[in-house]
């Protein structure tokens, strides 16, 4: 008796759990398809709100354009037009992103407009808020709309803002006028407070190369930047075309620290003349292989892209010699860059490259095949390259090779 | 080569930024030109192949395919299209590339109208 008790209760039980789970399984489905249509219905909704965004901001953009780039005709009434038709966040979206493609006169019109509209205001609200990410946006605003009243709030964010990327964004919000006072500001923000990221500091320097090189050399020459900085400075600078910049980078080929010779070689290389041969030939011979390296890299842009030839032909010998010898290189970044530099060095350079693809070293050979692919050849030797490449069955250099030709098999 | 009936000159614009673009177009077409805009390389090669433009300007950080490429390409193909590239301030390595590829002149954004307009009446009356 007391055996089938226990049974019945023990399938009572039983029972019981079986409902319980069965009913937890029908709770979480409910909670999950009710989750999925909340989801769903966010997804559509906000996909719905990013077309009609992109609708409006296209139809004021469509809408402003002919206004905003003379200054024949009257811009503050197109705006109210455009404002009713398409919104006040289309509008001043357009407004801020045009004053940051157009310079002169039709600019500072712009601004007038997205101070009369309230636009500067309400991005200045933004800054004064107590979240990072909107003063972020307000500062990064500001800095779109110029003029005297966002520099002024820019000016102050970027010193004495407690977070760092507030502290950028108007850094970055100060630069894009080429205002003097703005500039110095955002240089002594910059100083106070360097980022961590080399990324944000080469960025800062980009945007000083391009608005205000003049300031970034002064900063260079004032020591304040130590050899790090220094460096990448200077890239932005030669990167910039900034030509004042070239007796620095002269100065720093002679640096004892290897590292600051690539980069004085480099950014001689960007705007250096025929007179800066010589200079980056020597540099082929350094003890460093990354100078060794940037010298072929730079010489590689002044006969290529850049045009500039040897000063007379037995530099041009000189340098086809050098870097001929810099094929059998022990670093793999100097063969390939001495090869680039020899195929634009001339009939020499190719008659060397040849000689390299046919030779016995294959390191020579990888490198001399890889930069004859990418040559200007007539239809006889690339017919002598296709069959070098061709040649010599699998072996390390068979995937350079392969690459080789099929990179001639495309045509240019 | 670039005029049509009326006697205005065509300038194709390849830019991928819709405002850009824009305001590309709306400046040329103030100063008196029939200035047309391609999104992508394909797009701009139509456009070029139908209107034979005298002017092309064209974005050097257009993608696919990149306006280095485009640059390349319209060039070998239409030998006298006279070309203005648009690049960003920091990429002067791109610049002499886009010289060696027969780039006439060169913007950087911020641009002032004036200028390139002036730019593209040098061009096209040359």
């Amino acid at each position: 008796m007391g055996d089938i008790d226990l049974i019945s209760s023990s399938y009572a039980l039983t029972k019981q759990g079986v409902f319980v789970v069965a009913m937890a399984v029908l709770v979480l489905l409910a909670f999950a398809i009710l989750l999925s249509v909340v989801v769903l219905v966010h997804h559509l909704w906000s996909d719905r709100e990013r077309r009609v965004n992109r609708e409006r901001f296209e139809g004021a953009a469509t809408f402003l354009a002919p206004y905003l780039v003379t200054t024949e005709e009257e811009l503050s009434a197109a705006v109210a037009r455009a404002r009713a038709k398409f919104g006040d966040r289309a509008v001043g979206l357009v407004l801020r992103r045009a004053r940051f493609d157009l310079k002169g006169e039709v600019a500072s019109r712009i601004t007038e407009c997205l101070l009369e509209m309230g636009a500067v205001n309400e991005l200045i609200r933004e800054t004064k808020s107590r979240r990072d990410w909107r003063r972020v946006g307000g500062a990064r605003g500001l800095g779109e709309c110029g003029g005297e009243k966002s520099r002024t709030v820019l000016m102050d964010l970027a010193m004495n803002d407690p977070v760092g990327d507030v502290r950028r964004a108007a850094r970055e919000g100060l630069l894009t006028e080429g205002h003097a006072q703005a500039t110095q500001v955002a240089i002594d923000s910059f100083l106070q407070d360097l980022p961590r990221r080399a990324g944000w500091r080469r960025s800062f320097y980009a945007r000083l190369a391009s608005v205000a090189s003049a300031d970034l050399l002064d900063l260079i020459r004032s020591r304040q930047l130590s050899s790090g900085e220094e460096k990448l400075a200077l890239e932005a600078l030669g990167d910039a075309g900034a030509a004042a910049a070239l007796p620095l980078a002269i100065a720093a080929t002679r640096s004892r620290e290897p590292e600051l010779r690539a980069t004085g070689i480099r950014v001689a290389g960007k705007l250096g003349g025929e007179v800066e041969f010589p200079l980056l030939l020597r540099s082929l011979e350094d003890d460093a292989w990354f100078v060794r390296a940037a010298g072929a890299r730079a010489i590689e842009w002044m006969l290529g892209s850049r045009r500039i030839a040897a000063p007379d032909p037995a530099t041009q010998r000189d340098a086809t010699t050098l870097l001929g010898t810099r094929l059998d290189d022990g670093s793999w970044w100097v063969r390939a860059n001495a090869a680039r530099a020899l195929s634009r060095a001339g009939e020499e350079g190719i008659v060397v490259l040849f000689a390299a693809a046919e030779g016995r070293d294959r390191y020579a050979r990888d490198a001399a095949l890889a930069a004859l692919a990418m040559a200007s050849l007539d239809p006889v030797r690339m017919a002598r390259l296709r069959e070098i490449a061709g040649a010599g069955g699998a072996t390390e250099a068979a995937a350079v090779r392969a690459a080789a030709v099929r990179a001639r098999e495309v045509p240019a | 080569m670039g005029e049509n009936a009326g006697g205005t000159t065509t300038v194709i614009v390849a830019e991928d930024n819709f405002l850009t673009a824009h305001l590309i177009v709306a400046t040329l077409e103030k100063a008196g030109y029939r200035a047309i805009a391609g999104r992508d390389g394909d797009e701009v090669s139509r456009l070029i192949g139908t209107h034979r433009p005298r002017v092309l300007i064209v974005n050097l950080n257009l993608s696919r395919p990149s306006g280095m490429e485009l640059l390349r390409t319209l060039r070998k193909a239409y030998a006298e299209l006279r070309a203005i590239a648009f690049l960003a301030p920091t990429q002067a390595d791109l610049r002499a590339q886009a010289a060696g590829l027969g780039a006439e002149s060169f913007f950087e954004s911020p641009f002032d109208p004036s200028a390139l307009v002036a730019e593209v009446e040098r061009l096209a009356g040359e």
